[in-house]
């Protein structure tokens, strides 16, 4: 009973302790520590992924091992290089694209992408290395290419969370391409988007792109308009419904992205 | 052998910080609370729940307050059932998990919450059949 009566009494010290940490986290003060963290973070989580070989480094006297190990460096640097020019082709591409200005455009890199079982489902959430000492704010839009990857939900100092277009709680105004046809895009889950609200006598096709109406606030802060938010795969029209919708399929591979740009305000 | 709760437990953070959005660190509190009825879990759950709400982007403090709400709830009941059992481990990590996954807005969590909960009772009878002959978590 002792015993019990000591575990609560530790429960109500820790719980104690739980909610005064949450309130202290809410004050400025706190804002620097949490910075400190998060840069902690962030370096490991790069570092992780950069590590690809693990380098031994054992007595190399024979020829054999000497090339060996000569070739272990040598994969080594072409990782490293071609890892480089991934970024650098990033960068082109992003620049060499006329819309969004890139002066309004910030590079982030992607620090973590969760998913259920990592390579096997999309993931719903990126998280970028650029939070509020980047001028990062919530509501802003994330792109790749032209193409809206999604929408900044939460910024901390360091590290700031997108929501990807396909996300269940992605809600986006969109038209289409060729006939203008105005509707609201919805994530699905699990990389499925739907094209919705889209009234019976609107003409919508397979094929169609789908681009973002433009959602911006007072400030000039939010979606622009015109981004890609995907391709028509197919259209399910019922005459007795009141609204038509259709499936988009978005350009992006959430895989193979490792850098994005978030659009924003310019001040 | 003792290490090796604790370099699951350092995997099971880098996973969920990172790479997947499975709710680990509760079930592995969840274990290691069942088998040890110790006071240091409270203190493991508000430093990993810190831990994780940093790497997240969540509200400090937010995943801390329910893991600690978690293990309250298998103290509640620990007289009135046996917990080291299979089925109440396979039922407190369904649970958890579940409520893990709407807290954390993920809506289609039924048939992950039932594998993860697979997969931590499974975890839960290698640890706990270990421990029998041998302390593992000290």
């Amino acid at each position: 009973m002792q015993k019990k009566e000591k575990l609560f009494f530790n429960f109500f010290v820790f719980l104690g302790l739980t909610i005064i940490i949450f309130s202290l986290f809410k004050t400025k003060f706190f804002t620097s520590i949490l910075s400190f963290f998060e840069l902690i973070i962030i370096s490991a989580e790069k570092k992780t992924t950069g590590v690809v070989f693990f380098h031994n480094r054992g007595d190399v006297n024979s020829p054999v091992e000497k090339l060996e190990e000569q070739n272990k460096e040598l994969l080594q640097k072409l990782v490293k290089m071609e890892t480089l020019q991934n970024d650098l082709q990033a960068l082109r591409d992003q620049f060499q694209t006329a819309f969004p200005s890139s002066q309004s455009l910030l590079e982030a890199n992607i620090v973590g992408a969760p998913s259920f079982i990592p390579g096997f489902n999309q993931p719903e959430v990126f998280l970028i290395d650029k939070g509020k000492k980047d001028s990062v704010h919530a509501g802003e839009a994330v792109v790749v290419k032209g193409n809206l990857v999604g929408k900044v939900i939460e910024v901390s100092e360091h590290l700031s969370k997108v929501n990807l277009v396909w996300n269940m709680d992605s809600l986006i105004t969109a038209k289409t391409s060729r006939t203008n046809v105005l509707g609201v895009v919805k994530g699905k889950g699990g990389g499925e988007i739907i094209f919705d609200n889209v009234l019976l006598s609107d003409d919508i096709k397979v094929s169609d792109m789908v681009y973002s109406r433009g959602d911006l606030d007072n400030s000039g802060q939010g979606i622009p308009e015109g981004l890609i938010i995907g391709k028509i795969i197919s259209v399910d029209k019922k005459p007795s419904a009141l609204f038509q919708t259709a499936r988009v399929k978005s350009l992006l591979d959430s895989q193979k992205i490792s850098v994005v740009f978030v659009i924003t305000k310019n001040e | 052998m003792k290490i090796i709760p604790w370099v699951l437990l350092v995997v099971v953070i880098l996973l969920e910080g990172t790479l997947t959005t499975a709710p680990l660190v509760i079930n592995f509190l969840i274990i290691l609370y069942v088998i040890t009825r110790r006071n240091f879990v409270f203190g493991l759950a508000l430093t990993l729940g810190i831990f994780l709400d940093l790497i997240a982007v969540r509200t400090i403090g937010i995943s801390s307050l329910l893991f600690l709400f978690f293990i309250f709830l298998i103290i509640l009941y620990e007289r009135k059932f046996e917990i080291q059992t299979m089925q109440f481990i396979f039922l407190c990590s369904f649970i958890a998990t579940s409520i893990m996954f709407i807290f954390n807005y993920h809506y289609l969590f039924v048939f992950q919450a039932f594998l993860i909960a697979i997969l931590t009772t499974f975890i839960f009878k290698i640890f706990h059949s270990y421990s029998k002959t041998k302390t593992i978590f000290s």
